[in-house]
């Protein structure tokens, strides 16, 4: 069961990841332990982006696997409305996952979460959770930009929803 | 399997479990959609399709109307309130289509990175879900929909999903 076994999959996962990212260490938090990555920001190169993968136990049989990548941390209070309504106008045009924007710590991450059994093979967890993260991180990529052009002033709420609409 | 026959297996899977609906074809694009009764304390229908995110990876996408003809002032409070709305809930989350005036509720679950047993009970516990989120979030935007309640209003009470 992999509600019984996931420090066994984190470690394998981040086994098979480390050579993609500059750092790679399972963190042991309250909740469980959690694989922490990270790799260059595609938009500042003085930045990282942060990834984690978690696994929480559910009910009846299932696991909820949860990812996010931390893009952006203590965002400028003024730009947090405005970053708020560009993630309504961008989430609608993503194939999957969510741009999150936590106001209280001052920090946007993309989340894409899924449900799987709990008897699922440790090997297809680890292949669905690299697929996952691939994905997720083609679409940071590729939306991320707009998001930190708006904070840093170089794009406009107007650009990002006339993006929107011409999508 | 290609999707239109696992559109097939998942319509197997609902008419196994009671649920009706009927396949569609949207745009050229096979869907199922799940109806309920128009009631508060359900979404209006569930509409399940198949998206490409690239990767060669296929994702199952569940889609929910939950208010349309929205009017611009109420738009700009869902505007405010829809990214600390979404924070709690971790499968999928609400989002607007400002120029159309449309509410909506939509989850994508990537497939075909699973084996074909852990696809179609993920897809199953999915659904799940998705229908008890859609249907939760309806309710508790509600006053905000009707313009009852203001996004400050709202924001206020105890008013997220934790799931």
């Amino acid at each position: 069961m992999l509600s019984e076994k996931y420090p066994e999959f984190l470690a394998q996962l981040g086994e098979l990841a480390k050579d993609h990212f500059n750092e790679c260490f399972i963190d042991e938090q309250e909740s469980g332990p959690v694989l922490i990555m990270s790799s260059p920001s595609p938009f500042d190169e003085d930045e990282e982006i942060a990834y984690s993968v978690q696994v929480e136990d559910g009910q009846n049989g299932f696991v909820l696997l949860q990812y996010n990548i931390i893009l952006f941390t203590d965002i400028s209070e003024e730009k947090l409305d405005d970053l708020g309504r560009a993630v309504c106008y961008i989430d609608p045009t993503l194939p999957c996952g969510n741009f999150i924007l936590i106001k209280e710590g001052r920090l946007m991450l993309f989340r894409q979460c899924a449900i799987v059994p709990d008897d699922i093979d440790i090997q297809t967890a680890i292949q669905y959770s690299l697929t996952t993260l691939f994905i997720m991180e083609r679409i940071v990529f590729n939306r991320g930009n707009e998001l930190y052009g708006l904070m840093n002033g170089k794009v406009t709420l107007e650009q990002i929803k006339a993006a929107q609409a011409a999508q | 399997m290609d999707r239109t026959e696992m559109l097939s297996r998942i319509g197997t899977m609902l008419d196994k479990a009671g649920i009706q609906f009927e396949f569609d074809d949207v745009n050229g694009r096979d869907v199922i959609v799940l109806s309920f009764d128009d009631d508060d304390a359900l979404p209006a229908d569930i509409t399940l399709s198949f998206d490409d995110p690239g990767f060669e990876c296929t994702a199952l996408n569940y889609f929910s109307i939950i208010s349309v003809g929205i009017t611009p002032e109420i738009m700009e409070e869902l505007l405010m309130i829809l990214p600390d709305f979404n924070l709690g809930i971790r499968l999928g989350g609400f989002g607007v289509m400002t120029d159309e005036g449309v509410l909506y509720y939509n989850y994508s679950l990537m497939t075909d990175a699973l084996d074909e047993a852990s696809m179609f009970k993920s897809i199953s516990a999915c659904l799940d879900v998705v229908t008890a989120v859609s249907a939760e979030g309806k309710k508790r935007l509600l006053p905000l929909l009707k313009g009852e309640k203001t996004a400050a209003q709202l924001m206020q009470e105890d008013y997220q999903i934790i799931v």
